[in-house]
């Protein structure tokens, strides 16, 4: 019976019907878009935090490590969140028959199990005046501060010598930026190699993840863990997670967290997540709020129809199941539609607008439904029990 | 005026268009007034929405100004320039020339380095020996020491040199017993670390230096000028990383600003539409009376701005408090410093109103007038003795 009440309630007035499924789903559009873009947005800022550099340092256990060691980082826990890496084989040469100067012989454009791997992955704010050396050419990128005390210029040669090993490189770049590069060249690790007279090795490597701000159990020892908490601690991308897991895949380096970017880098997404979120919050809490509003009019409107059903022996608890029903039911309606717009919209607007990777985030659509449905009954039935409390006789007469 | 103290429909129309006289005002007011008595629904649904969707913008302005002001001006990346010698200059610079750089506008840190050669270690490889001074330690924030910062005859030492806690190395410099292990993930960790201030006079390979990340470039700029055979380069990891998150964040809030700029419209328009339907017969009741539809058109509208206004005014409000207690709770104090409606510190210059209840302002004011025109568009559809009738 209440079933078909149901039924009958829906059918008619379908404009009103309409219009209240259409302010929820305006409601869970806007929210659907919007969690979308912030938990999105957590990514992108992780993500554009490449520049400031990497945030694992690989060090030789004892002087080298061989540089084929570094495609076991294929098969750790959180492979795919190493997005640039790096093998560096620093050396204090001499240059140009003169100045002892640091040479690191490194990759420029290579890839490393489809990832991007190269000095200019791991340093992308690294500026070249000119351009890299070719991995598999005499060629050296010095460094401007070095440049300058060598007195060379782009197009010159340079003379690299390393006990009686000797080579003569292009100066294809300039580096700048400001930092430590400035005294140091950049040459193919082929070259450093054969200076070294070490072939396939490395003494260093850096790397680049995308990482989740560090929390207490991040910062704790392993060895100091409960197997739950070592557990969680694994399958989180915490810095220190990640070098946990690069250290154990290479057998002949140490791995570490690169503590100031690491914490540089915590800090900042713990405050703009955290913003993001609390922005979020608020303006989820007054579309709400909005809903709430409309959907109150529309029952208090409907005081006469309660008192109606009350006055034809209706009980209390299948009025309230009628009513609570038929809002459910646009709820439900109005939450499916405008949370998938508002995710389809969201996935639009990142990838086309904010340039973000184009995920779609389904889960966020039984949510977005859930809290719909909740936002709808919230609206209706305050004022629901108000209009049920009101004497039938005297709501039937206008009073 | 005529037909009991009514005013006619052009003139209230002509006076609305006008601005309203007194009296004008005065008979707005009046039905209003009637309105609010007879009909609270209506009105309390109109400003409860308005007062919602204002204070989801102006909260929602006002933390992504403090969000945005915080990655603006925050420390976070730490260390954003460095002076060093000029390149065929001397090889390093005096340490007092530290105090110098401190005093610069927009200065709020510098650590002297110093590289004072290798220690030979038996069996072991060399271990490079620097100097610095316990800014270095503040000015790195990440990194971190187990045990003190060296006073006169200690040293630190790098997490993987080698050198244990309370071991005594003997250094060019004299004895000094190890006070404290660093660890930081970056080459440091090799060295041993003395405290600059115990040494006798000595030459400073690189001064590293915080500044105002806003004014960066003058900051160099004022510190090659102030160091003799100096240059002072930004540091481009730093400022890059800085400007890319700024930029990033702008494009976030704005996406997120204007989703809730639709959302507000949308709540509020639903709302004044479901109302509208709810009226109808009281609308027509006027236009039976006479009233023209521009007439009604324009009261609606009017109801609709005071409610609006009052609503506009409660949420600004409201919603820069919210904003302001947020952003103290989530980005620290100097987020938030300034007027108990926490203004300050998101404005625009010289304009004392924050960035939330501007875009607040602005907001109610495209949903009123979208709201407006809607309800234009449906009175233009009515039938004034259909819906009397009944229908």
């Amino acid at each position: 019976m209440t079933f078909k009440l149901l039924v009958a309630a829906l059918r008619h007035d379908p404009r009103r019907k309409l219009l209240a499924a259409g302010v929820v789903a305006l409601g869970a559009l806007g929210a659907a878009a919007l969690l979308d873009l912030v938990l999105g947005a957590r990514d992108d800022l992780a993500r554009a935090l490449d520049t400031y550099g990497a945030n694992v340092r690989v060090t030789a256990e004892r002087d080298t490590f061989a540089v084929s060691e570094l495609a076991a980082l294929d098969r750790i826990f959180w492979r795919n969140n190493l997005v640039a890496v790096a093998p560096l084989y620093p050396l204090r040469v001499r240059l140009g028959g003169g100045v002892v100067a640091t040479l690191v012989g490194t990759w420029f454009d290579e890839r490393l199990d489809g990832r991007r791997a190269g000095l200019p992955a791991v340093r992308p704010s690294l500026p070249v005046d000119g351009r890299w050396p070719a991995d598999a050419a005499d060629e050296v990128a010095l460094g401007r501060r070095l440049a300058a005390r060598l007195g060379v210029a782009r197009g010159d040669v340079v003379v690299a010598e390393l006990g009686r090993e000797r080579r003569e490189l292009a100066v294809v770049g300039l580096v700048g930026g400001g930092g430590g590069e400035e005294d140091e060249a950049f040459s193919p690790l082929a070259v450093a190699q054969r200076l070294a007279g070490r072939a396939g090795a490395a003494r260093e490597a850096e790397i680049f993840a995308l990482t989740v701000p560090e929390t207490s159990l991040g910062a704790r020892d392993p060895s100091t863990m409960t197997r739950a908490e070592y557990d969680a601690w694994y399958c989180t991308a915490y810095p220190s997670a990640i070098a946990f897991q690069v250290d154990a895949a290479l057998p002949s380096a140490r791995a570490t967290v690169v503590r100031e970017v690491a914490s540089a880098s915590s800090r900042l997404l713990r405050r703009l997540e955290a913003g993001l979120l609390a922005l979020a919050a608020l303006v989820l809490a007054a579309a709400a709020l909005g809903v709430a509003a409309t959907l109150t009019a529309g029952i208090l409107e409907r005081r006469g129809e309660l008192a109606l059903l009350a006055a034809l022996g209706g009980e209390r608890r299948q009025i309230l199941t009628l009513y609570l029903g038929e809002t459910a039911v646009l709820g439900i309606a109005g939450g499916a539609v405008g949370g998938a717009l508002g995710l389809l919209a969201a996935r639009a607007v990142r990838a086309g607008v904010l340039g973000m990777t184009a995920s779609w985030n389904g889960v966020l659509l039984p949510v977005v439904v859930l809290a719909g449905v909740l936002v709808a009954l919230a609206g209706v039935a305050a004022p629901l029990v108000r209009a049920m409390r009101r004497p039938a006789a005297a709501a039937l007469g206008g009073l | 005026m005529t037909r009991s103290g009514r005013l006619r429909a052009g003139e209230v129309y002509d006076a609305l268009r006008r601005g309203g006289s007194t009296a004008d005002a005065v008979m707005v007011a009046r039905v209003l007034v009637a309105g609010a008595r007879h009909r609270p629904g209506y009105l309390l649904t109109v400003f409860v929405a308005t007062a919602a969707a204002t204070t989801a913008l102006a909260a929602a302005g006002g933390l992504g100004a403090r969000l945005h002001a915080a990655l603006a001006t925050g420390d976070a990346l730490g260390v954003n320039l460095v002076v060093r010698p000029q390149p065929g200059g001397p090889p390093g610079l005096p340490l007092g020339e530290a105090d110098r750089l401190r005093a610069l506008p927009g200065v709020t840190g510098v650590a002297p380095w110093a590289e004072l050669g290798e220690l030979a270690r038996p069996g072991g490889a060399p271990v490079p020996l620097l100097a610095t001074s316990s800014a270095a330690a503040a000015l790195h924030r990440g990194w971190e020491l187990a045990g003190r910062w060296p006073r006169r005859g200690e040293a630190i030492a790098g997490a993987t040199s080698g050198v244990a806690l309370g071991t005594v190395v003997e250094t060019p410099h004299g004895a000094r017993r190890v006070s404290g292990v660093l660890r930081t993930g970056e080459a440091v960790d090799g060295a041993l670390v003395l405290d600059v201030d115990s040494l006798g006079p000595v030459s400073i390979q690189r001064f590293e230096v915080r500044a105002d990340p806003r004014r960066v470039e003058s900051v160099a700029s004022a510190a090659a000028d102030a160091v003799a055979g100096a240059e002072a380069t930004p540091l481009l990891r730093v400022t890059a990383t800085r400007a890319r998150l700024v930029t990033r964040l702008a494009w976030i809030l704005g996406g997120a600003g204007a989703l809730t700029a639709l959302l507000a419209l949308g709540t509020l328009a639903a709302a004044s539409l479901s109302q509208l339907h709810a009226r109808r017969r009281e609308l027509a009741l006027f236009f039976a009376l006479g009233y023209t539809r521009a007439w009604v058109g324009r009261l609606l509208v009017a109801e609709l701005l005071v409610v609006g206004a009052l609503a506009w005014l409660l949420g600004a409000g409201a919603g820069e408090l919210v904003a302001g207690l947020f952003a103290r709770e989530l980005l620290g104090a100097g987020a938030t410093a300034g007027s108990p409606l926490g203004f300050q510190g998101n404005t625009h210059p010289g304009f004392p109103v924050g960035w939330g209840a501007l875009a607040a302002l602005a907001g109610a004011a495209l949903v009123l007038a979208a709201t407006a025109r809607l309800t234009a568009r449906r009175l233009a559809a009515l039938e004034p003795a259909a819906l009397l009738a009944g229908q």
